[in-house]
């Protein structure tokens, strides 16, 4: 295909016609976005372990509920936008661009990593057991965060192997 | 033994005069995943390789060879 732009190579390769600068700006906001809202989830999670110890004194109430409720459907969310965030209002080809195969492989690398992390932190709080007071709801809530954070985390990092332009410095 | 993927990319590219992103929206993938491909970080798919050969006129076995440590 000598000769040929990149366009028209694109088109003979029967490949969508792309993205480039709209799908890395899909995957930088989302690697910005993914751990600001683990924070949030933080905090919620938190909140959540110091109202399970209050229910245990006083009358549960519904705005109860609603905090032990809130950190299990942040998590889902944002395992949800893992996969998808943040290019709900991008268009087709900047999403896909946003989401080639080094993404994939970098999820599947990422999960891997979550669920060993997760299991390495149970395995610990197990350990720990004997000699540390664990509530049960605290070590759900603590599982949790790490299989979100480490998936989250660990998907990031992977997605910054490859972003500095190697042609930037030349002419 | 351990044998790594060795690629020609940067080679045939500079041939064509594109850059990174050229080759990148040439076969529908990122400028990042034409990046690791060539610094040996990330091992593409058979079809992603297809393609990256197809649009810079050259055979896989051009762009890519098993470099198994012997020095060949």
């Amino acid at each position: 295909m000598q000769g040929f732009s990149r366009y028209r190579c694109a088109r003979i390769l029967g490949v969508n016609e792309i993205m480039g600068e709209p799908a890395e700006r899909a995957q930088r906001r989302r690697q910005l976005i993914l751990p600001a809202f683990l924070l949030v989830l933080a905090w919620m999670q938190w909140t959540a372990v110091e109202t399970s110890h209050r229910i245990q004194v006083m009358p549960t109430r519904m705005v109860d509920f609603a905090q032990l409720l809130a950190p299990m459907l942040v998590s889902l969310g944002l395992l949800r936008g893992f996969f998808s965030a943040p290019m709900w209002l991008r268009d087709k080809q900047a999403t896909e661009g946003a989401n080639d195969e080094l993404t994939i492989e970098n999820r599947r690398i990422a999960l891997g990593r979550g669920f060993v992390t997760t299991v390495l932190a149970l395995l610990a709080m197990a350990i720990a057991g004997p000699f540390v007071e664990l509530d049960r709801f605290a070590i759900v809530h603590v599982a949790l965060f790490v299989l979100v954070a480490s998936i989250l985390l660990n998907f990031v990092w992977l997605e910054q192997r490859g972003a500095a332009d190697d042609d930037a410095e030349a002419p | 033994m351990t044998q790594k993927l060795r690629n020609r990319l940067k080679l045939y590219r500079a041939q064509m005069n594109w850059t990174q992103s050229d080759l990148a929206i040439a076969v529908g993938v990122s400028r990042k995943t034409i990046n690791t491909v060539e610094n040996g970080i990330f091992i593409p798919s058979t079809i992603l390789a297809l393609k990256m050969a197809a649009a810079l006129d050259a055979t896989v076995h051009d762009l890519f060879e098993l470099d198994d440590g012997s020095g060949g």
